[in-house]
């Protein structure tokens, strides 16, 4: 392409003289590099929220629930008296 | 005969899911992800991590990519700018370890890869780049992006338009100023 700000020689001798400089630069990832990949992304899924063992228990559950309703109605009827 | 899918072909795919098509995307382009980090970096193992945060952002967002750009003017996108967040980072921490090396308690091991070339080669090899890597080090961001895309990625002009969302006159100055900040610090070095 045209280039009016450096003359096309010039753009070649900087790129050949990097290349020149870099002969040992690795080109690649080293290899397994998408098993690696698939790792870190495994990591990083988002994870459920997780509730506690007892309270995934529908029993257990309940029971808590009923217990809150139990002693809400108690503070209530102990407040209206 | 298989044909390889185009770039777009293999964004649809992803875009409905298959897995396949992320594995042949990364395999296509990990080489040039890396290279590019590498070639802000010059650390391979921040420039794996960058290349993995690339690959890791395009799987998590491509349901959103709509093809503004070309698939390869993103991926370059995502590799610069990460890389570039790893370098500050990387300054940042180069400067605690240099406080942390005054007070004596950085015994760190530097590993380094064998090398067999005649040894006085090595040495004004080395010397060489590593005056031209500084020099590259010190370019302002934006040059320093538009030099390593044009002369270490060997992107065209246009493509570093692209990549940095700019115009080609401004790519054309920006590399234009960049040769000239490197001539200036390296001359009084290779004189």
């Amino acid at each position: 392409m045209s280039n009016p700000l450096t003359p096309p020689e010039e753009d070649e001798a900087w790129t050949t003289l990097l290349r020149s400089l870099q002969p040992q630069a690795p080109t690649e990832p080293d290899p397994f590099f998408f098993a690696r990949l698939q790792v870190r992304l495994a990591a990083q899924q988002p994870q459920p929220i997780m509730l506690p063992t007892w309270l995934r228990r529908a029993a257990y559950a309940f029971s808590a629930g009923a217990l809150v309703l139990a002693l809400n109605a108690d503070t209530a009827l102990n407040y209206m008296r | 005969m298989s044909c390889s899918p185009t770039d777009a072909e293999l964004v649809t795919q992803l875009q409905a899911g298959q897995t396949t098509a992320f594995r042949l995307l990364v395999e296509r382009y990990q080489g040039a992800v890396y290279r590019t980090a590498l070639s802000l970096l010059r650390s391979p193992e921040e420039a794996e991590d960058v290349a993995q945060e690339v690959f890791v952002e395009v799987y998590q967002t491509i349901a959103r990519f709509r093809g503004e750009a070309a698939l390869r003017t993103w991926l370059y996108r995502l590799a610069t700018s990460r890389a570039l967040k790893q370098q500050r980072k990387a300054r940042a921490k180069k400067r605690f370890a240099f406080l942390t090396a005054l007070l004596g308690t950085n015994h760190e091991v530097l590993h380094e890869r064998p090398d067999h070339r005649h040894p006085l080669a090595v040495l004004e090899d080395q010397q060489q780049q590593q005056q031209l890597m500084e020099a590259i080090a010190r370019l302002p961001s934006s040059q320093q992006v538009a030099f390593t895309l044009r002369h270490e990625q060997e992107l065209s002009y246009e493509e570093i338009a692209a990549v940095l969302n700019t115009s080609l006159p401004a790519v054309e100055s920006l590399l234009f100023r960049a040769r000239q900040s490197l001539r200036k610090f390296l001359q009084p070095h290779l004189a």
